[in-house]
């Protein structure tokens, strides 16, 4: 069961990587193109072929959901065969703060992780 | 020597972001970047050469950057090493925790190429 919808999710992942891949080789070609204009337009050129190489991270992070929702898929897939009630995994302290992405409503930006970060005190051994 | 002749390690399952990662490092100057999958291949890599940094990502399996981080701390060897994480992993107990565990710095996902740069200098100073 979902056997069929599993293996979607996994080409959506390669797609993804695959479109990604492109989008670089693209933002590269951008670079070679920026060595023979002129310095202005070549600034400009290097600057679109850095936000693309951004951008692409939008590949690491929907793969990331699309595994949550893989992993969750599998357990419902895994429970139905069983004919158990459907129960998460119990997960150890170290798997329970790998979540991925938060929801865009509610994830911090890098300010407020800095402020965070900056004001949390290491405790000394 | 300069310090763009830093030799780095960047840790990611992603190969895409690998691939983001190496690239901005070279925007920056900085070329000698190796790359590892997972922790456990940044652990035998570190013992086989010197790195003047880590850049790891936090959820890999089976060994995830904070344990990465964890090992890398716990060793007299490297345990000097800055070490700046790069994760979408954004809660505060990830921060906290990934600070008390001895991070130099931290880099929620998606970054752009400044906050690469600027973290780097805190880590490693100007460049």
């Amino acid at each position: 069961m979902l056997e069929i919808e599993l293996k979607q999710l996994s080409e959506v992942v390669k797609e993804t990587e695959s479109a990604a891949n492109s989008f670089m080789n693209s933002a590269d070609e951008l670079r070679k193109i920026a060595k023979n204009v002129d310095s202005a337009i070549a600034r400009k050129l290097e600057d679109i072929a850095t936000r693309i190489y951004e951008a692409c991270s939008f590949q690491d992070l929907t793969g990331q959901r699309i595994k949550n929702i893989r992993n969750k898929l599998t357990l419902v897939s895994q429970n139905a065969k069983g004919n158990k009630p459907l129960a998460e995994q119990e997960k150890t302290f170290e798997q329970s703060l790998m979540n991925g992405p938060q929801d865009s409503g509610i994830a911090p930006d890098q300010n407020e992780v800095d402020n965070l970060f900056n004001k949390t005190q290491v405790q000394k051994n | 020597m300069s310090i763009k002749d830093l030799q780095i390690l960047i840790v990611d399952d992603y190969k895409t972001m690998l691939r983001i990662v190496r690239n901005l490092l070279g925007q920056l100057g900085f070329n000698n970047v190796e790359e590892a999958t997972d922790g456990q291949m940044a652990l035998t890599k570190l013992k086989e050469k010197n790195y003047g940094l880590i850049i790891s990502d936090w959820n890999m399996e089976p060994m995830s950057g904070l344990d990465l981080l964890k090992a890398v701390r716990a060793d007299d060897k490297y345990k000097a090493v800055p070490f700046i994480m790069v994760t979408a992993e954004s809660k505060t107990d990830n921060v906290v925790i990934a600070k008390q565990a001895g991070v130099s710095n931290y880099i929620v996902k998606p970054f752009n190429a400044d906050t690469l740069k600027q973290k780097l200098t805190s880590v490693i100073g100007q460049f």
